[in-house]
């Protein structure tokens, strides 16, 4: 059901949910990390990435929300599934909006719990490839030269190689070749696939940059 | 050469002149042979001059006694053939033995040897018989001298002023512990015994009479004895000039005892006198034939304040001192006393020591044949044939000062033998201050009696037989008797008859037991009506008698006001746990998650072990991990939900020993869910060593709740919501603050949010403060706010007083 590299952490200042929760999720084959606070939690090292976090709503000093907010601060995606013991309408709201995956309230069964980790289990792998392809894309584009990186720019701008050789003030002939050599580094199979790429990686034409 | 014929004529002539002489004389030949004896020889021994002769013994004339010394010694020195001379015994012919002296003298011839022996002897019996008395004499005066207790001693000065020791007699060994030798050794040997303070006193006294000046001299003072004692001596010395030395004869005493008497005398007339002066009591002695032999203690004069240099004053002089109402009254007692003489008192023998403190002898008349006992015992009869006792008067001076003295006199006429009186003698005593004193008891007595009579309490006292003996004011008005129906009544008179008698019987019991209590009962007035009572009985001996003090307080009013304050105490229970019960509900949400905690716990945990056990292979250990968990959690919300059952129920809880520590962290658990809802945070300072309070514990949590629910309250909109909670140890007290960091309260506020019905809260109904202060100051304790000293926010705080063995709680 779930590959082993999957980490949930749990963080509730309450030992019973603590525990319950941490056993049944073990149970379940996931591996399980507690925290009974938010500032346990963020102590944490951050070398062994986590798949979801689930987080009380009424943590003390730091709250469940507070948490949330500091993280997309800090652009940490991990998905969020909270739990609330009485779950205010205004309190769940924010927390969905600011990008929660599952809203559960105590108490809650098991595959309420399940469906809730294995969604953000799912969300964090898709934002784990997508991670994983961007970061490939990247070496891919920073093992260009500046000229090539200059020739893709314009190419995937729509620019044909004659314009992009008046633009560069090169022949359209060494446009060819860098623009060759760009598709080769980038693994691109059309250009098509170079612009979906370009779009990846943020880049722009200078143009209209 | 004279011719034989002259001889024979020189011979007779001889013979007569021996025949004559008063000596006995005797001539013997050699060997001894008796030749001749003159007259007087042979007139002693009655013997002719042939039958001398004849006598063979040599020894026959001598003492029995005397026979073996003169052989020995006559033959010895005949031997020899010297003169010699010798004293012995010799039988007269009445066979009286009479002393001797002998003179022995032989006559040689021209070879020298003996050829004649003249042996004259002298009697000396009447010189020896002189001598023996003499000796007796001086024995006896030797043995007198040793008997008697004073030394004599006898000096002698010459003319360069040398003091010699002539003779001391052996008792200064006594008196002085030293034998005469000491003394007679070295002149200055008394000197240096004499003490050292008396010293120049016994010089100069010495230098008198060695000069001169005087013939006599006596004086007494100390000398240390050879053990170290001190000794009193007395010493006196009479001087007699002898040519040209000067003889002192002198006698020495010892009279340590006598002194010892004299300082015993002193002292206990000291003592006596101090007595007197403590006591205010002065004894005085009157001359009864007017004489001039009277006597005042230096008291006397005190009391009478008289100057005691102006010697005992006329019974004029003192009667005027007496105060004119109360002189008729001591001249009738003095009348009086004359017929009650004071017998003397009997000393030894024929010594009796009279009132006055004089010894006489009593010569016994001869016409009345009894002992001195006798005597005085007719005196005694007279005295009680005088029949009462005469008693003792009491009569005031007027002082020169104008201030009044009281005295009561005592006077006895004191009789001689013969019963004829001599004196009067007999004490005053200032007895001011007592009458004073008595007075003073009087007139407090007076305002104490008022005192009970006006006593908001009926007072009834009894004897042991249970008859009333005195009753004040209020017992005669709450009762409706007057004093003399209620004397001779008996408490039983005065009960309710429907009081249980058994309980009375118990009072009574308990009563003779000697304890002190207090019961509430019933009496019954003299018109019938009832009137309810604390009555308060203690036992008490007065005069070897027992009486039971009872106060008895009407508590028709307290009764009244208990029935009230019980209705209100009701009232205040409903109160309070209305108050619980909206505060309960008020938390609702909160408690409702507190349980909801442990709850989820126990899903997951569940859930969690079905699972474990489900897997291929069932983790047994993980199973049972969860399904432990399960328990706890449930334990854990069951804990919830007793307390909250705890603080809604009505009933009141029994006063018990409590922890405050432990009374304030129950409400804070059951708190903690709804302080993390409103975003506050709770912090505590638990004394570790808080001492113990006596409380209910339902009504202490609904303090701390109230408090703490305010306080969470007022932080609603406070930019840091922190909570402090402090407990500690005061004096005599344990205290408990709640500082909350919230909006504060206005200076007047922090009195009125105690008032019932004040509310700062919208929607509170202003109960919570005024409940918990009642419940604390029902406690023994105070509840208070105060604005905090730093920042913004109020501290509530209240004290309950500490838990002491056998304390009896508020409430």
């Amino acid at each position: 059901m779930a590959d082993h590299e999957v980490i949930v952490a749990i963080v509730d200042d309450d030992p019973s949910i603590r525990e319950g929760v941490s056993s049944l999720l073990r149970s379940a084959g996931w591996r399980v990390e507690t925290f009974a606070s938010a500032e346990e939690f963020l102590a944490r090292s951050q070398t062994d990435p986590l798949s979801c976090l689930l987080v009380d709503l009424q943590l003390p000093e730091l709250s469940g929300l507070d948490l949330q907010n500091w993280m997309i601060d800090a652009k940490l995606e991990i998905p969020i599934v909270f739990i609330s013991g009485h779950g205010t309408i205004p309190a769940s709201v924010q927390a969905i909006k600011a990008g929660a995956v599952e809203f559960l309230t105590k108490p809650f069964d098991e595959q309420q719990l399940f469906h809730a980790i294995s969604e953000a289990v799912e969300l964090d792998r898709g934002a784990r490839e997508h991670r994983a392809e961007l970061r490939q894309l990247r070496v891919r584009y920073d093992s260009l030269t500046p000229r090539e990186q200059e020739v893709m720019r314009e190419v995937v701008s729509g620019l044909l190689n004659k314009q992009v050789a008046s633009e560069l003030d090169i022949s359209e002939f060494t446009v060819k070749v860098h623009r060759g050599q760009v598709m080769r580094k980038m693994h691109a199979d059309s250009l098509a696939d170079l612009v979906r790429m370009a779009e990846k990686l943020g880049i722009r034409s200078s143009k209209n940059s | 050469m004279p011719d034989a014929n002259e001889n024979r004529v020189l011979e007779t002539e001889l013979r007569q002149v021996l025949d004559f002489a008063p000596q006995l004389v005797a001539v013997f030949g050699p060997e001894r042979k008796r030749l001749y004896a003159n007259r007087p020889t042979l007139d002693y021994f009655g013997l002719q001059l042939e039958e001398w002769q004849a006598i063979s013994d040599p020894f026959w004339f001598f003492h029995p006694d005397d026979r073996e010394r003169m052989a020995s010694d006559v033959y010895t020195v005949r031997a020899s053939e010297v003169a010699h001379e010798f004293e012995a015994r010799m039988r007269r012919h009445d066979g009286e033995y009479r002393w001797f002296l002998f003179r022995d003298n032989p006559l040689r011839d021209e070879r020298g040897r003996v050829t004649r022996w003249y042996l004259s002897a002298t009697d000396i019996e009447d010189r020896k018989r002189a001598e023996d008395q003499l000796r007796i004499a001086a024995d006896e005066l030797q043995r007198v001298m040793s008997s008697v207790p004073d030394s004599l001693w006898s000096a002698e000065i010459d003319e360069q002023g040398a003091w010699t020791y002539r003779y001391y007699s052996p008792a200064v060994e006594k008196i002085t512990g030293r034998p005469t030798s000491f003394f007679l050794q070295d002149p200055s040997a008394w000197f240096g015994i004499v003490h050292a303070d008396d010293r120049k006193r016994v010089a100069i006294a010495a230098e008198r009479l060695m000069s001169g000046q005087v013939e006599q001299a006596e004086g007494e003072y100390r000398i240390i004895h050879s053990n170290g004692e001190i000794r009193w001596i007395r010493d006196s010395g009479v001087a007699r000039r002898q040519g040209t030395r000067l003889r002192i004869d002198g006698v020495v005493s010892d009279i340590t005892e006598r002194k010892r008497a004299e300082d015993a005398l002193l002292r206990s007339e000291a003592y006596l006198s101090l007595a007197q002066r403590l006591t205010l009591t002065g004894s005085f002695a009157w001359d009864a034939k007017g004489g001039s032999d009277n006597y005042w203690s230096q008291e006397m004069f005190r009391i009478w304040d008289f100057d005691p240099a102006d010697g005992v004053p006329s019974p004029k002089r003192s009667l005027e001192r007496v105060h004119p109402e109360d002189r008729d009254k001591l001249k009738e007692y003095l009348e009086r006393a004359l017929s009650h003489p004071l017998s003397v008192t009997r000393a030894k023998d024929d010594r009796v020591v009279f009132g006055d403190g004089t010894v006489r002898h009593v010569p016994i008349p001869k016409r009345d044949s009894g002992t001195p006992q006798e005597v005085l015992g007719s005196t005694a009869r007279r005295k009680e044939q005088a029949g009462s006792d005469l008693g003792s008067i009491d009569f005031r001076l007027m002082m020169p000062n104008e201030s009044l003295k009281y005295v009561r006199g005592i006077m006895r006429p004191v009789l001689d033998h013969v019963g004829e009186c001599i004196q009067y003698v007999g004490t005053n005593v200032d007895i001011t201050e007592q009458v004073r004193a008595e007075e003073e008891l009087r007139a407090s007595e007076a305002r104490f009696r008022t005192l009970v009579d006006h006593a908001a309490d009926s007072i009834l006292l009894r004897t042991e037989d249970g008859k009333l003996v005195d009753v004040n004011q209020n017992a005669c008005e709450s009762l409706g008797y007057t004093r003399d129906e209620l004397i001779g009544m008996t408490p039983r008179d005065l009960v309710d008859p429907s009081e249980d008698p058994a309980f009375f019987r118990s009072v009574g019991e308990r009563l003779n037991a000697g304890e002190v209590f207090a019961f509430e009962s019933r009496f019954r007035r003299k018109d019938g009506t009832v009137l309810p009572v604390e009555v308060r009985v203690r036992p008490f001996w007065q005069h070897g008698q027992r009486f039971f003090l009872a106060i008895a307080r009407d508590i028709t009013d307290r009764k009244r006001a208990e029935k009230e304050r019980e209705h209100l105490r009701q009232l205040e229970a409903e109160l309070a746990h209305i108050n619980r019960v909206s505060i309960m509900g008020e938390m609702t949400a909160s408690i409702a998650h507190e349980i909801n905690q442990p709850l989820s716990g126990v899903v997951s945990n569940g859930s969690a072990c079905l699972r474990w056990l489900a897997a291929d292979t069932p983790n047994l250990e993980e199973a049972r991990e969860a399904a432990r968990r399960i328990v706890r959690d449930g334990k854990r919300a069951g804990e919830i939900i007793a307390r909250i059952r705890a603080l809604v129920k009505k009933a009141a809880t029994p006063m018990a020993q409590l922890d405050l520590n432990e009374t304030v962290a129950e409400v804070l658990a059951l708190m903690a869910d709804e302080a993390k809802r409103k975003g506050v945070m709770i912090r505590t300072e638990f004394a570790e060593d808080l001492a113990t309070v006596l409380g209910d514990r339902v009504q202490l949590q609904q303090v701390v709740l109230n408090i703490v629910m305010n306080a969470i309250e007022a932080m609603s909109d406070a930019p840091s919501k922190q909570l402090l909670i402090t407990t500690s140890n005061e004096a005599i007290q344990v205290r408990v603050t709640v500082q909350d960091r919230g909006k504060g309260l206005d200076p007047g506020e922090t009195e009125k949010i105690f008032e019932p019905f004040y509310s700062t809260k919208s929607g509170g109904i202003g109960m919570g403060l005024s409940i918990s202060r009642s419940i604390v100051r029902n406690h023994g304790g105070n509840l208070w706010a105060t604005a905090n000293d730093t920042g913004p926010g109020t501290t509530l705080q209240f004290t309950i007083p500490q838990y002491k063995e056998g304390s009896i709680g508020g409430s």
